[in-house]
């Protein structure tokens, strides 16, 4: 097959894999050869949707000996099926790369034969780009489910990050959708394999290890995804965890759910993973509803804020970074600027916060200046303009939002 | 009177300490100077910096934030140098009514951003560090071969004068690699380690693209998800200046009418 067609199906079957940072402080890679590391991580285009194009992500294959139901690449899939040679790979990596398309590679596959093999050709890609081409870039390598720790070590050798795919957040969710996969034996005990290997050896996987969960494909709710996020976190270390709203491009007859999830509800998860990594919220604070999900009319930290006014209004002047934090509107730049400026100044007008980066229209109603409030009416009708007539608040919470009201 | 000053950080600065001992007015050497041209200027450079500062002092009160050179010094000179590179000639009031703020209430005022004028200057700032992140990204070289020589070409259009930090950008990453990079006024030459800067009219070299072109077109179609459609972002992020050499603009456009 012409290698542009390979690209055009081995690219097209990668793009679901949302990761797409590419941001790595330090290099595992030596000082010789071409490519370099950002720090911030740099998009050289973006799709129509929207989404940053950092990483040229490919499959080395499309070819699976899995029936995952929610995927494109399954064995049961009449699609055109193809494969890059490793070094045909490596070859047209370094022209994306020479011409500036891309900050870095992001190597998947679908598994072909077994799990190992594949995972061997996947390395040997990056064998060529590491020793011949001396390339000391960016390298995100995927990790194939069930492979043994031997050659977790040794890609880790060669990669800044690592990733194996969860997709789901429970053994229960993964056997509905991805009948073939263990959750423990081919998921977790990979990621446990990274964390060893991370903590052991600081100049291996120097980017850390990320993984992905599928939003909505196995009929889960927000907290089972975010009660597994958190001890992803917490136990395993890992540095980020994508959300992927689920879309349904197979007609598996007996996938759980066959509607596409709102990118509304994987934004909701951004934003709550964003508050436990960030801002300091323990897990048992997100406000779900009672089916256990997030609410998709207010972000989770608003939601909180409303459901919290016993804890408010906070005098801007003298509240702690943790807690200047927890105010919506309030971000971390903004957050660190307060505190800042009040060595020396003390803050005076809402103008002066607008300036700094507050938002206020989602602030005011929930800060003091210098002991005087500027939200609306009282503080306990502050919320309703906020609410309008339609919002759904969890309903655990009603009678504590009516006496709010 | 006018002082003149040039575009570097310390002329700026003792010609704003200059101008509050005298109260004459501030200009810079690159602003048009039309409307003052019968007023009698001097140049900031030919004038004892020292004996400013100690005048200064005297008359003001000491500047510490100047004698310690601390982090957040650090920050206000690197915010001043970047907005100096800014194409917008406003750039100069906000730079000197900004100078004037710190000198009366500090670097932490001005650096977060507190009053109107520090709030201005530091958005300009981000234009122009968003200008040179943008660069990173889009620019597109096309890579030749002189005998034992590399060199990676590209064209550009730089808004704010960015060029020679870009260029410095791709330094490690091209390593081994000789690096053109030609806007409309200006080309930056990193040949063998050394940057040359050229005024384009005088540089007379084509830039034509590869037939590379197609494999990029083939990768970005193929990244596309229909599903999750969203041109209005897609042309906020990759705004309409960089489509004269970036292929996106026209998929996008066809996306937007779904002819893709
Ligand atoms: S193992 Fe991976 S590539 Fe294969 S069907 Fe499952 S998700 Fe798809």
């Amino acid at each position: 097959m012409e290698i542009l067609n390979k690209l055009k199906i081995l690219t097209d079957a990668a793009k679901y894999d949302v990761c797409a940072s590419s941001a790595c402080s330090q290099s595992n890679w030596g000082s010789k050869g071409f490519g370099n590391m950002s720090r911030m991580g740099v998009c050289h285009s973006f799709t129509p949707d929207g989404r940053c194009i950092s990483l040229f992500k490919v499959l080395l294959t499309n070819q699976c000996i899995n029936d995952c139901l929610y995927c494109i690449n399954r064995k049961s899939n009449d699609r055109l099926k193809t494969c890059f040679g490793e070094r045909e790979l490596a070859d047209l990596f370094i022209q994306f790369y020479k011409r500036n398309y891309v900050e870095g590679l992001f190597l998947t596959s679908g598994i072909y034969k077994n799990s190992e093999e594949t995972m061997e050709r996947m390395i040997k890609v990056i064998e060529i780009l590491r020793f011949e081409y001396q390339f000391r870039g960016y390298i995100h390598l995927k990790v194939l489910p069930g492979v043994s720790p031997g050659l977790i070590n040794k890609g880790a050798v060669l990669a800044n990050r690592m990733s194996i795919n969860l997709e789901c957040p429970t053994t229960n969710k993964l056997e509905l959708i991805c009948p073939e996969k263990d959750f423990k034996h081919d998921l977790i005990a990979p990621m446990l394999s990274m964390k060893k290997i991370i903590k052991n050896d600081k100049t291996k996987i120097p980017a850390g290890q990320t993984t992905q969960m599928i939003i909505g494909a196995s009929g889960e709710n927000d907290r089972e995804i975010i009660t597994t996020s958190a001890w992803l976190y917490q136990k395993v270390n890992l540095c980020r965890i994508y959300y992927s709203a689920f879309i349904p491009v197979n007609q598996a007859s007996n996938l759980p759910v066959k509607e596409p999830v709102s990118l509304k509800r994987e934004s909701r998860l951004y934003q709550a993973d964003w508050l436990m990594r960030r801002y300091g919220f323990a897990f048992q604070e997100l406000p779900f509803d009672q089916t256990g999900n997030l609410p998709l009319d207010f972000d989770p930290k608003m939601a909180w804020a409303i459901l919290n006014l016993d804890k408010f209004p906070i005098e801007i002047n003298k509240a702690s970074y943790r807690a200047l934090l927890r105010i919506p509107g309030i971000g971390e730049i903004s957050a660190r600027r307060i505190i800042k400026l009040r060595k020396d100044f003390h803050i005076t007008s809402l103008e002066e916060l607008k300036n700094i980066g507050v938002v206020l229209k989602r602030a005011v109603n929930f800060i003091l200046i210098k002991g005087k409030y500027f939200g609306q009416a009282s503080f306990n009708n502050k919320i309703l303009p906020i609410l309008g007539e339609n919002s759904l608040l969890p309903n655990q919470n009603q009678e504590q939002l009516a006496f709010a009201l | 009177m006018i002082i003149k000053f040039k575009d570097k950080f310390e002329s700026i600065f003792y010609a704003v300490l200059y101008g509050n001992l005298t109260g004459y007015y501030l200009s810079s050497q690159n602003e048009p100077d039309d409307l003052f041209q019968a007023e009698e200027f001097i140049e900031i450079e030919r004038l004892n910096w020292k004996e400013i500062l100690d005048q200064h002092n005297q008359k003001f009160g000491k500047i510490n934030w100047f004698k310690n050179q601390d982090e957040q010094f650090r920050q206000f000179k690197n915010t001043i140098e970047l907005a100096l590179r800014h194409w917008k000639q406003f750039k100069y009031k906000l730079i000197i009514e900004t100078i004037r703020q710190a000198l009366k209430f500090g670097l932490i005022y001005v650096n977060n951003k507190t009053s109107n004028e520090a709030k201005d200057l530091l958005n300009l700032t981000g234009q122009v560090k968003s200008d040179i992140h943008r660069a990173l990204g889009f620019i597109r070289f096309i890579p030749i071969e002189r005998g034992k020589e590399k060199f990676l070409l590209a064209y550009f259009e730089e808004d704010s004068q960015v060029g020679d930090l870009v260029i410095n950008n791709f330094k490690n990453k091209y390593f081994g690699y000789n690096l053109l990079i030609k806007t409309s006024k200006t080309v930056y030459f990193l040949y063998q380690h050394q940057l040359y800067q050229l005024a384009t009219n005088k540089f007379d070299l084509q830039i034509t693209k590869d037939n590379f072109d197609k494999f990029w077109e083939v990768f970005y179609q193929a990244n596309f998800i229909p599903e999750r459609k969203n041109t209005k972002l897609a042309k906020k992020l990759i705004p309409k200046k960089y489509w004269s050499w970036l292929k996106e603009g026209q998929i996008i456009n066809q996306v937007d009418k779904n002819l893709i």
